[in-house]
């Protein structure tokens, strides 16, 4: 048996309230509040509970173990992402992932762990004031996170869809790196984006959330942040909701939390539809706009050999290559990587019906994906989407694709498709709904230059929401500052991924680690250590 | 979620979609849990979806199955998959995606799918 010290923990006393199962309407006091136990919500929660603060976690989605863990797929979508792993924009033409569980996104995340990248940093700084010299102050952050979470490049051989990735990218010139990973003991199973089964991903669910419930934090899941209540220049409280057992459909119940600083870790679209629900100043009309979600468009190889793409460390080899070809500002870069390809998700994505899907299904351990994340953001052509909310004030995310994020993606699909015929690849197929699979790269280029490039043609994809609560020094351009402390409300923090200006061009778990410690320890000082409430 | 003429809809789509032959309960009875594991909104979008395929008029006219649905052929049903994939209207294309993706989940999620696609399910760990 592998042990599941979440569970153990629960047994031993933590404070883990399943709101769901709530008697009656509830109160809490506390120094902080957190929404959302993900990248930005665990970090934060385990520095205020270890500064000595009272620290309160509420979170949307279920709790769930590494005892829950048994890598079905569909077990883990319904229970582990938000809308069942189905979430769309607006039009439909972009299948968003995101997580929606004790720990976020980061219980179901693939594991590769990336600095934010200088130019990132650089851009910010000149185009939205925001206050981040990356030598200087968010390197030290990086490196505390790395240590806490043990994150380094992954020795192991990589898997044979990686493998391919570098071999074929070698052939043609294209020099690839190994991913650094946040495991500790990692099994090689491949199975992260279900949950990790022998808690070796170091995730919040079994880093961060434990530390903090051993320092006396309390952990209220099922529970949905509806507003914050807001006078004067202060939030006063929060209004929560318990979500019936189902766990989608709103409850009864109501929870009230009233703290001396509230932060909000909902993650983007999530953090931005709070703000929104609770009507907080925005005069310049910002929340939610600038929602950016590195756009993935994906090639689908079939190898002559055995690939097993279900199978290992889902991603240890990238190219970055494809950024630094073009300025910063230029025609959009692109970065490249490999998915997992399990049988439930592979054959949603891949294009077609009937026989020829079928076909391609049959010889699912053969297949090789390569993925492309467009960096969008840096750009007037790419001002990324718009948080909405729906009637029952769920949200909703418009997020148009424009020219010139599909330009990208069409040099996307060629790059890719090269990659993998230098690689072997009996035949190739582009995720676009026009494609067949081509047997040459002469076809594949070919046809490749004449698709329409169009939403639910070409296949779309994200599974790295950025942005909607921008940060900066300007409050006619941001939301937060540079720290996370909102404009209009001085006791509320955004403390997650929505407060990226632009996107990433990297993968954004350590980017929210870094900056949510460095802004969560400023806070930690500056409240005091104070156990005012217990 | 779905009612009897619901299940009539999806069992005489699935195969289709699929490209495999026979029935496939499974996938009748796994689109209802699928559907229940979604938001509420998206809910109502797919009960407008099956009401455009239930209502005749409409079946005949956007779908253009003839049939009822339990009558039409596989040519007929493929027929108007390929129309709704390659439709000019986005909100056909999303409909034909609906469908793709919810039926292709039932399937695939499904220990029964994998023996056909060499994949031995997850490993044994523990
Ligand atoms: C399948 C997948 C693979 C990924 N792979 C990688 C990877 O390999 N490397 C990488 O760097 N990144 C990866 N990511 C992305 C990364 O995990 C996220 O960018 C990161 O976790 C975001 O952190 P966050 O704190 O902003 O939000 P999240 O981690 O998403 O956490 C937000 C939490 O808030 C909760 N919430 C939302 N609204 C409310 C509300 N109103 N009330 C209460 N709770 C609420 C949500 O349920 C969720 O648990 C992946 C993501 C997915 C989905
Ligand atoms: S590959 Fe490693 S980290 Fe991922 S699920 Fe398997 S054991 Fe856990």
């Amino acid at each position: 048996m592998i042990h599941d010290p979440f569970a153990e923990g629960v047994k031993r006393g933590w404070r883990v309230t399943d709101a769901s199962r709530l008697p009656g309407d509830m109160q809490i006091e506390t120094d902080i509040v957190i929404v959302g136990t993900g990248a930005g919500g665990g970090t934060a929660a385990e520095i205020f509970a270890n500064a000595g603060l009272h620290v309160v976690l509420i979170e949307e989605g279920p709790l769930r173990t590494s005892s829950d863990f048994h890598m079905f797929e569909r077990e883990a979508y319904p229970q582990l992402y938000q809308e069942s792993a189905a979430r769309k924009t607006k039009d439909k033409g972009i299948t968003i992932l995101q997580g929606r569980a004790v720990g976020g996104s980061t219980t179901v995340n693939w594991t590769a762990s990336f600095r934010t990248p200088p130019e990132t940093l650089a851009y910010w700084r000149e185009h939205f004031g925001v206050k981040v010299s990356g030598e200087d102050d968010l390197t030290p952050w990086f490196a505390m996170m790395e240590r806490r979470l043990n994150i380094q490049p992954w020795e192991e051989p990589p898997n044979e869809n990686n493998r391919a990735l570098r071999d074929g990218a070698a052939r043609v010139g294209i020099p690839t790196k190994v991913i650094p990973r946040n495991v500790k003991g990692c099994w090689d199973l491949g199975y992260c984006g279900m949950g990790c089964p022998t808690n070796a991903k170091q995730s919040m669910l079994v880093t961060t959330i434990p530390a903090a419930l051993a320092h006396g934090a309390h952990l209220l899941t099922r529970a949905r942040a509806e507003r914050f209540a807001f006078a004067g220049s202060k939030v006063t409280a929060l209004q929560c909701r318990a979500l019936a057992a189902d766990g989608i459909t709103p409850g009864a119940q109501t929870i009230t939390v009233r703290a001396r600083q509230y932060v909000l870790a909902s993650g983007a679209i999530g953090s931005p539809a709070v703000l929104l629900r609770s009507g907080l100043p925005d005069p310049y009309n910002l929340v939610g706009k600038r929602t950016f979600l590195h756009p993935v468009v994906a090639s689908v190889a079939l190898m002559p050999q055995s690939v097993n793409a279900f199978s290992g460390a889902p991603q240890s080899i990238y190219s970055d290559h494809f950024l630094h070809t073009q300025p910063l500002d230029g025609p959009i870069g692109y970065k490249l990587e490999v998915p997992p390809v399990h049988p439930l998700l592979a054959s949603n994505v891949v294009t077609g019906f009937g026989e020829a899907h079928a076909r391609l299904m049959a010889d699912i351990g053969k297949v090789q994906v390569i993925i492309a994340l467009l960096r969008d953001g840096f750009n007037p052509q790419s001002p990324g989407g718009a948080v909405e909310l729906n009637g029952d004030g769920t949200p909703l995310l418009d997020y148009p694709m424009t020219g010139y994020l599909w330009d990208g993606a069409r040099r996307a699909l060629h790059t890719m498709a090269r990659i993998q015929f230098a690689a072997g690849a009996k035949s190739v197929l582009p995720l676009h709904e026009d494609a067949v699979p081509y047997a040459s790269p002469a076809q594949a280029h070919a046809a490749i230059d004449r698709f329409p490039m169009q939403i639910l043609r070409t296949r779309v994809v994200s599974a790295h929401v950025m942005g909607g609560c921008a940060m900066g020094e300007d409050p006619k351009t941001s939301v937060v500052d540079s720290y996370g402390s909102h404009h209009h409300a001085g006791n509320l923090s955004v403390l997650d991924g929505s407060v990226f200006p632009t996107s990433l061009g990297t993968n954004p778990q350590l980017s929210i680690y870094g900056l949510a410690a460095r802004n969560a320890t400023r806070l930690a000082r500056q409240l005091g250590n104070s156990r005012t409430h217990g | 979620m779905l009612d009897d003429e619901d299940r009539v809809i999806v069992a005489a789509i699935a195969p289709v979609m699929l490209g495999i032959k026979g029935t496939v309960p499974q996938v009748v009875r796994g689109l209802d849990v699928a559907i229940a594991g979604l938001p509420l909104e998206v809910r109502a979008q797919i009960r407008q979806l099956f009401g455009i395929l239930r209502f005749a008029p409409t079946r005949m006219v956007v779908a253009g199955i003839w049939h009822p649905w339990h009558a039409a052929s596989q040519v007929e049903i493929a027929r108007f998959l390929s129309s709704w994939r390659y439709s000019p209207v986005t909100k056909l294309r999303s409909a034909y995606d609906a469908l793709h993706q919810l039926i292709m989940a039932s399937w695939y999620g499904n220990a029964v799918a994998w023996p056909a696609i060499g994949y031995a399910g997850p490993p044994r760990i523990g």
